[in-house]
């Protein structure tokens, strides 16, 4: 089938006029629709957070939830997605094809109104196992109108690895838990017992699972129902006028963002820590840039690994567009008019694009967050203006798991916490101390919650001092949080930029690297008001000999594996989780000296490091020696 | 099901296509596969101004073996 390029290359608005001419609708009902669109996702999203019993739901905000076009040839007009919610970007992008391949396969001619289908087959154009998609066809007087649909992150999804995160632990996609082809959850507004039985027998999860199925289909039920409210008060016409208008807004918006950046073609090259077998990933991107479109190509990247180490090739386009759309001045509506102008070139084979039966449950994270860092590292390159230093580079996450044996009644437990980071410095200004990376626009959940929830304490949770990446607007520092399981635990951790310290842009200096330590038994210690001992290294740089923190230029150093499933930390230890600190934005010596003096003041820079780096002198020691 | 791939990186292959860009006249007209907002396409295309000469659409490569 060959492909008509369809869509308007215009960036200029439109007059009420030409709206007229092209939409049949006029320009304040096509405005009134726009934005009718997106409030009817956020309220999809408000009926999730209110009823969901998984804190990722409730509290993070991890899940898209939105609404599908229907499939109109003269209007150009295929499902495409008209309208997302606030909650994970990475989700925005992803419905373009997870959704869109559920309903080929099921068939549109065979939804009934009412219907529910879900699916998280990754390898259908989707992220990950955990990931349930879900639509529900959107009927008025019996035509159909298009589809709510949504991606839920799911706590667990059964096989072998708790919160179904398993580095080195799933080789292939057989290991990784359920995995469904497209089937119904809801049948004409029944629930079907059988494939919720799916869910409550198969993961660890089962009370949870049960109720938040059913919130996600009275989350698409919302979307369903206003829908209907607008098409009934506007017409069928008009909204479909209004969907078209919709697309094509983000689509002029996107294109003149594009014109804004200089066409060449702009390339960037990072790493991953670490493979399966412990080496560095080569990770490369070429931007070619022309006009108002853009291609993204990933080639020259690592092969795919075994054992978690590659991602599907949607979450690579999804992360693709987040990175572009990153640079960005001003926001552009997420739907898949935004998306029209990009071509992303994922080999398959390569990290970035695996090939089954490679498990990517662990990589969907690693290779979604690389690919979004490269092509903003790339269209750093195209002006200054663009440039902003590395951020934490990482979804990263910790948890524990096991059994909350300190009541006569022991119960299960599976916790997950997803540490946010710094950002990197900018033209503008320093980088942001602590937020999520772009995919993840997620709340972290909240420290009394969780303590509260799970057999767990938080001991702290500070900015450290001398780890943002220096420069004229330097980036952020590292976050460190010690966590002390309280009873026997098996963990899963993910952590990038143990092995690389973060890039600084334009002069700006890198910042520090993560690392993971274990304080053996350091709770006690802590809970006396002692220091805690010195630790040894889970993840990181080690001294070979007691396992120790090692300094990486020191060639006898061990690098320790940054992502593993299935470690064993016992109660009363206290783990020490560090992200990287943030790469600064322009040569140091031009930081203004009062700015330099306020990071002293807020301990994220010593006054040793002040003088050091900064040539700022305070009056103190010189040296980090002389502290 | 297919194998990992022999070689440490990987990259999309570029078929040569006997033809300037009728655009901008660069000879960097290339045939290969591209993702689009709507899936995949194996396109003609030239790599200086980013014309698209042709556009024809195609199953995921990770959706034409076992999955």
């Amino acid at each position: 089938m060959t492909v008509q390029q369809e869509s308007t290359r215009t960036t200029a608005a439109l007059s009420a006029q030409e709206v007229q001419a092209r939409y049949g609708i006029d320009l304040t009902a096509a405005e009134v629709l726009r934005h009718a669109l997106r409030y009817i996702a956020l309220q999809m999203q408000q009926k999730v957070n209110a009823a969901a019993l998984s804190p990722l739901l409730s509290e993070m905000n991890d899940f898209g939830i939105g609404l599908l076009a229907p499939r109109d040839e003269a209007r150009d007009l295929d499902f495409d997605a008209i309208a997302m919610s606030t909650g994970a970007p990475a989700h925005f992008v992803i419905n373009q094809y997870y959704a869109r391949t559920a309903i080929e396969h099921w068939g549109a001619e065979n939804f009934e109104p009412g219907d529910v289908v879900i699916y998280n087959d990754p390898y259908r154009g989707g992220s990950h196992v955990n990931d349930i998609g879900a639509v529900m066809p959107i009927f008025h007087d019996g035509r159909l109108l298009g589809f709510a649909a949504s991606i839920t992150h799911w706590l667990d999804i059964g096989g072998p690895i708790p919160t179904g995160f398993g580095p080195g632990l799933q080789r292939d996609v057989f290991a990784e838990g359920i995995r469904l082809s497209p089937r119904l959850l809801y049948k004409r507004g029944e629930l079907v017992e059988e494939t919720v039985e799916l869910f409550t027998v198969q993961t660890r999860i089962p009370e949870m699972s049960a109720n938040d199925l059913q919130v996600i289909k009275a989350a698409l039920q919302v979307g369903v129902d206003m829908v209907g409210h607008y098409v009934e008060r506007y017409g069928v016409d008009a909204y479909l006028g209004a969907v078209e208008y919709t697309l094509d807004y983000s689509e002029r918006a996107v294109r003149q963002a594009l014109l804004e950046i200089p066409d060449g073609t702009y390339e960037a090259e990072d790493h991953l820590d670490n493979d399966s077998a412990g080496e560095p990933m080569l990770l490369k991107c070429t931007v070619r840039k022309y006009g108002s479109e853009i291609e993204i190509d990933f080639s020259g990247s690592a092969r795919e690994d075994w054992n978690g180490y590659a991602c599907q090739w949607s979450d690579t386009v999804s992360a693709a567009h987040l990175g572009l759309q990153a640079i960005f001045l001003d926001s552009v509506p997420p739907n898949a008019g935004a998306y029209r102008p990009v071509h992303v070139v994922a080999p398959p084979g390569s990290c970035f694009h695996a090939l089954p039966p490679m498990s990517t449950n662990s990589g969907h994270l690693f290779f979604l967050v690389k690919s979004t860092t490269l092509v903003k590292m790339a269209l750093s390159k195209a002006h200054p203006r663009f440039a902003v230093g590395e951020n934490y580079d990482d979804i990263c996450i910790i948890s524990f798991s096991g059994v909350d044996n300190r009541s006569a009644t022991p119960s299960p437990f599976v916790f997950i916490r997803f540490p946010l980071g710094p950002f990197g410095g900018h033209a503008l200004g320093d980088g942001c101390s602590y937020m999520p990376i772009e995919e993840g626009n997620a709340v972290e959940t909240s420290i009394e919650f969780e303590e509260e929830a799970f057999p767990l304490l938080f001991l702290e949770r500070e900015f450290v001092t001398d780890t943002a990446g220096a420069g004229k607007h330097r980036g952020g520092p590292a976050t460190r949080v010690l966590l002390a399981p309280l009873v026997d635990a098996e963990s899963t951790y993910q952590l990038e930029q143990c092995r690389f310290p973060t890039k600084g842009e334009f002069g700006g200096g890198g910042g520090s690297m993560a690392s993971i330590r274990l304080h053996e038994g350091g709770l006690a210690r802590w809970s006396r008001g002692e220091e805690l001992a010195e630790p040894q290294v889970v993840a990181g740089f080690a001294d070979p000999a007691d396992g120790s923190p090692a300094d990486p230029d020191d060639e006898r150093a061990e690098f320790r594996i940054s992502k593993l499933a299935g470690v064993r930390f016992a109660a009363g230890d206290v783990v020490a989780f560090q992200v990287a600190g943030a790469g600064g934005y322009g040569p140091a010596d031009q930081r203004d000296p009062e700015a330099v003096r306020r990071d002293v003041r807020n301990e994220i820079v010593s006054a040793a490091a002040a003088n050091r780096l900064y040539g700022v002198d305070l009056g103190g020691p010189t040296s980090e020696g002389e502290a | 099901m297919f194998p990992q791939p022999t070689e440490p990186t990987v990259a999309e292959p570029l078929e040569a296509v006997d033809s300037d860009c009728p655009t901008c006249g660069a000879a960097a007209v290339f045939a290969y596969r591209v993702v689009d907002y709507r899936g995949w396409l194996r396109v003609t295309k030239c790599r200086s101004c980013l014309h698209v000469l042709d556009s024809r659409r195609i199953r995921p490569p990770s959706r034409s073996g076992v999955a």
